[in-house]
């Protein structure tokens, strides 16, 4: 289980926990990243804003949003 | 084939850095009324910084995609980019020339003093000119991508 | 009715009542809503101010077999919470208003994302009409979607449409028509599970009891309750007996609560994604999906980590050479048409010599001072609607945030602060999709720092007096001066001033379309009068001003030769108070003239090189000989930095009121003053002191 931000690049995560404020966790709940979805890590820059696919579209998320995502690896770089 | 490729994708990235660095020189003499003697090349770059801000980007796209190869998705990324840019830019060159002309012309219509505007040495631009193969490129990557996105016929590459 | 009556649709009958029939378009961002409101209204639209709030509000007309259709464009959202403005005004709109039709314009390609606001509408009791927008896109990808099935469970009409090429939009407005005014009634659409739905109907039961069920779905505010959405709290504790269904609102989470074992919220949404997955399961077919898409394959230069901000510049500087430099001819044809051809044309006729004046250096010149900018803004704004349009802003956004998080601003910033260096007015507007309420406003703030084409004259006129050779350095050397403010000003702003926490930046990607010539026509309009509307009505009264206290004095008027004469302008108003504040310049050795100049740079920074050419009386020519012995290099330099900064010019300021308020209006006003007098004067200290004069 780690960050958001330290999944790596082309890997497919499936989301454990938010730990985010009551507006953030909401605005991302509704964007799809509901605890239990899987997403794909597009593409992650190091430290810095990360790309993931979630739902079938593309959404850009900040570092400090990233950090607060928690997930477990589901499938390694593709 | 494949070689011959790449290495013409490196000397045209090689051909914009070499813009962006005659630019820069083009730039320091103006800015500053330095002398740095006479380069004949210096005429067909702009002495404008972004410019060569420009051509260095595109040039480094280029290099960098040269390198890495049309099959690889990271070097035909790069080539597609640098080519869309070096098209973009050779069109803007052609607008600035259309609007020095158009220039000229509505303020000598109006009587008012215009200055010359030799429109053969604008059109030498090295924009305009590596432009051409830029935009060869740019073409280029497209057919590949598509070639890329047909391997699920089983004939694959 | 007599037997010779046809029948008649509803939709006609309901014309005697009301003309027209009112609809509502809702849908996420990014769903090509506006090109299916632009096709519906044909451009017969307009747009305001949602009542009390800074969002837009987008309202047309379209005619349909002899009816009118009025659509109100709301705000793009991906739900309804309380949680946004946006999601607010498009919620009440739909409860408040109760449109004859509701259209969701859904995005086939992002069914999963997409039906969430769906199911969101459908709870709300909306007259509900589906517009599968993009389905040429869902084609290429493979997917294939089974709309009579989707209809059939939904249970609304569900229209297949490809908006860009006017596909199913026929067959939309006959379906909006048909439907319109039908109350729908209550559905279960989601079944929250065993526990939950007895809570739910505990509590519609409750509010249906307090006669509730007149304006709202009570499932809806149910579900809204055990949310626990405040606004929903707030106007039921405004009402009868309100408090008691709050309460037991309030109680049921509780106990919900320690039965599901988490939080309502979260269970509820995923309640409604899973029944999401039921519906996309039953209604599509998904087919072979290319490995890599062209977006993908440009994403990854342009938004890679040391590729991405070079890209970014050089579209920037294209961006930029296009602005200016194809629009030299058309902006010199602009001031040929005004300031010399018109204006002759007046100064030469046979009117009487006062109201020449009038006409030619008040409403001419002002009209005429805007009018040259307008192909430079023009191009610009055509130039950001199509990289907007293409979907490449949202990858700049993105490529400079985290640079943009380090002075105290966030990603979305770079749009309002390039649009900055055309014209300040509309940049301050466009700062408004910022979702942080401090990055709105430090951004609006520092909008004005940069440097916009108004200014331009102003520097090249001094650089080029007291710099000819370095000409293009000095310039330059302004819009850098500009920039390298702002950051400072940023971060001061965040650090002391706005001390919010750093908004999260969350950002959805489109893929990249090639652009309709229509949209972008049309978004460039619209920026484009908002500009001349706004900027212009007030340069234009505030030249007219500038004139009328130019031609009047405390001895009375002195008529138009004042413009001419600068002795007689010295004994205008403008004089008096160019001499009041010659005092407050002198440290920085700058005569009353120059101070007049400000002042009415004030108004419009355009005019100030006009007036400086007035008030030394010297011409185009000899204006740059006579500067030279009025200013020193050094002095000149400071004005330049001076009029870079020192105040926004009036139309700026006001639409920053209209963004922010008042108070924000004059904290710009006054940081603004206070910087650029003390840079002024830092500049002639450190000239002082390395040893210019």
């Amino acid at each position: 289980m780690m960050p958001l931000a330290f999944a790596p690049e082309g890997s497919l995560v499936r989301i454990i926990d938010i730990m985010a404020g009551r507006g953030l966790t909401r605005r991302l709940i509704e964007m799809g990243l509901v605890p239990g979805s899987v997403i794909k890590v597009v593409k992650t820059m190091g430290p810095g804003p990360i790309v993931i696919e979630v739902k079938g579209t593309r959404l850009a998320l900040g570092h400090g949003v990233s950090m607060k995502i928690l997930v477990e690896l589901v499938e390694g770089r593709i | 084939m494949k070689i011959i490729i790449r290495l013409g994708i490196l000397f045209t990235g090689l051909g914009y850095i070499l813009m962006a660095f005659l630019s820069v020189l083009n730039w320091i003499s103006t800015a500053f009324s330095v002398n740095i003697g006479y380069i004949p090349l210096l005429d067909y770059v702009s002495n404008d910084l972004g410019y060569a801000l420009s051509t260095f980007t595109i040039g480094m796209l280029f290099i960098y995609g040269g390198w890495k190869g049309p099959s690889d998705v990271k070097g035909l990324s790069t080539i597609l980019v640098g080519g869309i840019l070096a098209t973009a830019l050779f069109f803007l060159q052609l607008l600035i020339v259309g609007a020095g002309i158009a220039d000229v012309f509505i303020l000598a219509v109006a009587g008012e003093e215009a200055g010359e505007y030799d429109i053969l040495r604008s059109l030498l631009q090295g924009s305009i000119l590596l432009g051409l193969p830029a935009l060869g490129l740019l073409a280029y990557s497209i057919t590949v991508f598509k070639k890329m996105n047909r391997k699920d016929t089983g004939y694959g590459d | 009715m007599s037997h010779c009556d046809t029948w008649i649709p509803k939709a006609r009958r309901k014309k005697e009542k009301e003309a027209k029939i009112r609809v509502a378009l809702a849908g996420n961002p990014n769903v090509g809503k506006s090109v299916i409101f632009n096709e519906l209204t044909g451009g017969r639209a307009w747009v305001g101010n949602w009542p009390g709030k800074t969002v837009e509000k987008k309202v047309g007309v379209s005619e349909v077999d002899g009816l009118e259709l009025e659509i109100v464009d709301l705000p793009g959202t991906y739900s309804l919470t309380a949680y946004s403005i946006d999601e607010l005004i498009a919620r009440n709109y739909i409860v408040d208003e109760k449109p004859d039709t509701v259209v969701n314009v859904v995005n086939a390609t992002a069914l999963e994302r997409n039906l969430y606001l769906t199911i969101q509408l459908l709870e709300l009791g909306s007259n509900l009409i589906v517009a599968l927008n993009m389905m040429d896109l869902a084609e290429k990808e493979g997917i294939k979607i089974n709309v009579r099935k989707m209809s059939q469970i939904l249970g609304v009409p569900v229209i297949p449409t490809v908006a860009i090429k006017h596909v199913g939009l026929d067959e939309l407005k006959e379906t909006i028509v048909k439907i319109a005014g039908k109350k729908p009634k209550t559905r279960k659409i989601v079944d929250y599970g065993k526990t939950v739905e007895r809570e739910i109907e505990k509590l519609s039961r409750m509010a249906r009891e307090l006669g509730l069920g007149e304006k709202y779905d009570c499932r809806w505010l149910a579900i809204k309750l055990l949310e626990k959405d405040s606004e929903i709290e707030q106007k039921l504790l405004l009402i009868n007996n309100g408090c008691r269904l709050v309460e037991a609102a309030k109680s049921s989470r509780i106990m919900l609560a320690r039965e599901l074992g988490m939080d309502i919220e979260e269970y509820m949404v995923e309640k409604r994604y899973l029944r999401i997955k039921e519906i996309i399961e039953a209604c599509i077919e998904k087919g072979a999906s290319p490995e890599v898409s062209l977006s993908d394959l440009v994403d990854y230069a342009v938004t890679h980590r040391v590729f991405g901000i070079p890209v970014m510049l050089t579209i920037l500087y294209m961006l930029f050479q296009f602005a200016f430099t194809v629009a030299i001819p058309l902006m010199d044809l602009m001031d040929l048409l005004f300031n010399t051809y018109l204006y002759d044309l007046i100064t030469g006729s046979q009117l009487p010599s006062l109201l020449k004046s009038f006409l030619a250096d008040g409403i001419v010149a002002g009209i005429g001072s805007i009018l040259v900018f307008l192909p430079n803004i023009v191009l610009l704004f055509l130039a950001l609607s199509f990289l907007e349009d293409v979907g490449y802003m949202a990858r700049a956004a993105f490529v400079i945030d985290r640079l943009m998080h380090k002075l105290g601003l966030t990603g979305k910033s770079i749009i309002p602060l390039i649009i900055g260096f055309g014209c300040n007015v509309p940049a301050v507007m466009a700062t408004r999709p910022i979702e942080d309420e401090d990055d709105r406003k430090v951004t609006a703030l520092v909008v004005p720092l940069m440097s916009c084409s108004a200014r331009l004259p102003v520097y090249l006129l001094f650089a080029g007096a007291f710099f000819p050779a370095y000409q293009g350095f000095i310039v330059t050397s302004m819009y850098l001066l500009g920039l390298f403010l702002a950051i400072g000003v940023a971060l001061i702003f965040r650090k002391l001033v706005f001390r919010g926490p750093t908004s999260a930046f969350i950002m959805e990607l489109p893929p990249y379309m090639i652009p309709l010539a229509k949209n972008i026509k049309l978004k460039t309009w619209e920026r484009t009068k908002r500009f001349l509307f706004k900027a212009g009505t007030v340069i234009l009264v505030g030249m007219l001003l500038v004139w009328l206290l130019s031609v009047t004095g405390p001895q009375g008027f002195l008529g138009s030769k004042a413009l001419e004469d600068a002795t007689l302008l010295e004994k205008s108003w403008v004089g008096i108070l160019g001499h009041l504040f010659e005092g407050v310049f002198k440290p920085l050795g700058w005569d009353w003239r120059a101070a007049v100049a400000l002042l009415f740079g004030f108004i419009a920074k355009e005019i100030v090189v006009g007036t400086t050419a007035i008030l030394y009386g010297a011409t185009e020519e000899n204006l740059k000989t006579v500067l030279n012995s009025v200013f020193t290099p050094l002095t000149a330099y400071a004005y330049m930095a001076f009029v870079l900064t020192y105040v926004p010019c009036l139309a700026t300021l006001a639409a920053i009121k209209s963004e922010l308020g008042w108070k924000y209006m004059l904290l710009a006003l006054v940081y603004e003053l206070a910087l650029a007098y003390f840079l002024a004067l830092g500049i002639i200290f450190i000239g002082k002191f390395i040893g210019f004069r």
